[in-house]
């Protein structure tokens, strides 16, 4: 599909705002950022400067405005795209806050966002029982109970099963990009390794990977090939996975002022 | 038709004449009652007396009703006069085939199930396995014993359902199910009431008497045979599409458990110009009218659960009467309703607590779509004697569009000082967030509406518990399928205000 050379994901100048008229705030603006296959980029930086919208932007979702840019995934622009074209594509987006959908069957759901991803690609419904043993290896892998199929999507999951479950969803799914906004935040230690391992899997030579953190930790774990520091709607850096350390060192202030 | 006639007449009396709302019959109705009466088997005879003077007393509905109060009644008062010279010959409408029967049968009632056809019990079709004695109701009534007779004739006397009451005194066969003491069958029993469409309206009137210590489990669906398009209306008749009706009254003994699952019309298509894409017994389905009651009185430490599910039709009413009259019953009832296009439903619950030491528990949960509307009206009475009465309702309506409506009246009509009673309507929209995270994972706009849909009224379908379950897969189909393709392809991307749950 892609040329080696060419990029998988390419932000250009993005600007989004969010609210209407008097509530009308600028998040966004002018964010650039090229990410190849095969790469794992970190994005950092202060509270509410806009990475989480980044990742929405980029996911499609709809309270968000792109007043001026364009995203372009593997040369498409996506932009007019809705949310779940944009998923069936092969895009990701690992939540900071995944929701909770009391009623809605976990297992259920998966099947149902695997069995659309499935024919996107044009290949028929997965038989229920192929699809539960896949679902139970990749529970598995991360050490996930068995029972967390019964229940409702995240409802009454702590911080921690919640990511390891946006982590499975993505397992799942296996897309082209994954966008994973603070899924290291919550983890205990071993949950941390657990979900590094789930990142690890993913990485390979058609996939890249946007981690979104605020601690050299999982940097540890999964090693990012550039780094961006983002603030104020804007990165302001980026470099090698050394810049991580430094912000972890020495924080923002160096950065922004 | 004359008692169409006579209503009008009625309507136009002005409003301060009828303070006390004058019970009026129309003369047609006045005519065949006693005839009905006296051609028909001496056995019924008292029961049929005691439907026809709670007819008298209640009267037609008119627009002032308080029973319904958020129906329109032209729309099915042509429905209500005299029974159908159809509904006369047995089973004029000829009999549903085999396949019809097959596609309503739920796993675990395969083999326990009856057959109605307009109201009328069909023994050569039914099966209703060991455990439930059935049989037409004039056949077994003079052994019962005096109680239970005089029970179920109170229950028949105090109706004060129009409808409900029609249905008892004109059901031409009313059955009578029981279930003996200590005896606890160990399928669910399944009853099917076909409606042929041959008929302007249908009446069906159900005895169900669950012995001491007794456990039963009930399921009852509503379908159209396949042939019934063939039938046009009875000529001459001013109404559309038909009128079922149907009544089942429960006489629960000491420390009886009667679990009561009920699908109304469930059909995934919309009432209007679809209807014809989703072939011919969804177009009946959805011009149909459907009046159901259920009315239940509970002696001592007897159990209800009740949970009626469906998508409602042109009209649909269902009404739910439920007596605690022994110390330290409990009774919860649950609705669950998803409507489409222009389709209607109505609940309407009645729970008094007559002694004390007794709980009820309801929740309904109503999502409406398109134009469609619904509403609860819900009562609980707890007598000056029902002390230590634990009693809550609970209304949730799921709006799916800005032109659908739903009215609640949750009311509580407390006469004792010793009790816990809570009741609370809330509306809503589903949340959009968490459509949002649905369609991240690549599920298109209405298949993430139509699952968070099935989500929030599956709370209520839940309560049908183990038992209900492969009810509830049919449930979940048929809810999920009339949402499919019905729900606004209104996208999280692109927002409309004041979207929050
Ligand atoms: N729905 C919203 N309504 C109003 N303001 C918003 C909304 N979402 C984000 N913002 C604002 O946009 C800014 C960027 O928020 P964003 O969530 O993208 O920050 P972040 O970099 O992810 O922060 P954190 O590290 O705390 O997760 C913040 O000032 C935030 O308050
Ligand atoms: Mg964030």
């Amino acid at each position: 599909m892609t040329t080696a050379t060419s990029y998988m994901l390419e932000v250009k100048d993005i600007h989004a705002t969010i609210g209407e008229s008097e509530d009308l705030t600028q998040i966004l603006k002018g964010i650039n950022l090229s990410v190849k296959a095969g790469e794992v980029h970190a994005i950092m930086g202060p509270n509410g400067s806009g990475k989480s919208t980044l990742s929405k932007v980029i996911a499609g979702h709809p309270d968000f405005k792109v007043s001026k840019g364009e995203v372009l995934f593997n040369g498409e622009n996506i932009l007019e795209l809705e949310a779940d074209e944009r998923s069936r594509k092969g895009i990701f987006l690992g939540f900071q806050y995944p929701v909770e959908i009391p009623g809605v069957n976990n297992a259920e759901f998966l099947r149902m966002a695997y069995n659309q991803r499935r024919k996107a690609e044009g290949k028929e419904e997965a038989d229920p029982l192929d699809f539960e043993e896949i679902l139970d290896s990749k529970m598995k892998a991360l050490d996930m109970d068995s029972r967390y199929k019964e229940r409702s999507i995240n409802e009454g999951f702590s911080g921690g099963e919640k990511k390891r479950n946006e982590i499975l969803q993505m397992a799942i799914l296996d897309p082209a990009l994954a966008i994973l906004d603070e899924t290291d935040s919550g983890l205990d230690v071993d949950a941390l390794k657990v979900v590094a391992g789930g990142i690890n899997r993913l990485r390979g030579p058609g996939k890249a990977i946007v981690l979104i953190t605020h601690y050299q930790r999982l940097l540890d774990y999964v090693q990012p090939d550039v780094v961006h520091v983002l603030s104020g709607g804007r990165i302001v850096k980026t470099g090698g996975k050394d810049l991580a350390l430094e912000v972890e060192k020495q924080g923002y202030d160096w950065l922004v002022k | 038709m004359s008692d169409t006639q006579a209503i009008e007449t009625k309507a136009a009396v002005p409003r301060f004449m009828r303070t006390v709302p004058a019970p009026l019959l129309t003369p047609a109705l006045e005519e065949a009652i006693p005839k009905w009466i006296a051609d028909g088997p001496v056995a019924l005879e008292g029961v049929r007396e005691a439907a026809a003077s709670a007819l008298r007393l209640t009267g037609l509905p008119h627009s002032g009703s308080e029973d319904f109060s958020f129906v329109r009644t032209g729309e099915f008062l042509p429905h209500l006069g005299p029974p159908a010279a159809a509904a006369l010959a047995r089973l004029a409408g000829g009999l549903p085939s085999r396949s019809d029967i097959e596609r309503q049968l739920v796993t675990e009632a395969r083999e326990s199930y009856l057959v109605l056809v307009d109201g009328v019990f069909v023994p050569e079709l039914s099966k209703p396995g060991p455990d439930f004695q059935v049989a037409r109701l004039d056949t077994v009534l003079p052994a019962l014993s005096r109680e239970t007779r005089d029970a179920f004739i109170e229950m028949v006397a105090g109706e004060t359902d129009a409808a409900a009451a029609m249905a008892v005194l004109f059901a031409a066969e009313p059955v009578h199910i029981r279930v003996a003491a200590n005896a606890a069958p160990a399928s669910p029993l399944l009853i099917l009431h076909f409606s042929s469409g041959s008929s302007h309206r249908t009446d069906a009137a159900l005895f169900y008497q669950g012995d001491t210590l007794s456990e039963s489990r009930i399921l009852v669906r509503h379908a159209v045979m396949a042939r019934a398009q063939e039938h046009p209306p009875e000529a001459g008749s001013k109404a559309t599409g038909s009128m079922q009706n149907a009544h089942t009254l429960a006489l629960l003994g000491e420390g009886a458990s009667l679990k009561f699952m009920e699908a109304g019309p469930l059909q995934a298509q919309s009432f209007d110009s679809e209807a014809d894409a989703a072939g011919p017994q969804a177009a009946v389905t959805a011009k149909a009218i459907h009046f159901g009651k259920l009315t239940v009185r509970l002696l001592r430490d007897s159990r209800l659960l009740a949970v009626s599910a469906h998508t409602g039709s042109r009209l649909t009413r269902n009404s739910f009467s439920v007596d605690l009259s022994g110390e330290g019953a409990e009774a919860e009832v649950n609705g669950a309703t998803v409507l489409t296009g222009s389709r209607q439903s109505h609940n309407f619950v009645r729970i008094r607590h007559l002694v004390p030491r007794c709980v009820s528990r309801q929740q309904f949960k109503s999502v409406a779509a398109d134009q469609s509307r619904s509403s609860v009206d819900g009562t609980i009475y707890v007598a000056p004697a029902a002390q230590q009465t634990n009693a809550y309702q609970l209304i949730n309506n799921l709006m799916l569009s800005d032109e659908a409506r739903a009215d609640s009246k949750p009311r509580l009509m407390i006469h004792a000082d010793d009790v816990k009673c809570s009741h609370g309507a809330t509306a809503g929209k589903l949340d959009p967030a968490q459509q949002f995270y649905l369609e991240s994972r690549g599920l298109p706009p209405s298949q993430a509406r139509a699952l968070m849909t099935v989500a929030f009224i599956a709370e209520v379908l839940e309560k049908s518990g183990k038992t209900g379950e492969g009810f509830r897969d049919g449930l979940d189909h048929a809810l999920l399928d009339s949402l499919k393709n019905r729900l606004p392809a209104e996208s999280a991307n692109r927002p409309k205000g004041g979207l929050n749950g």
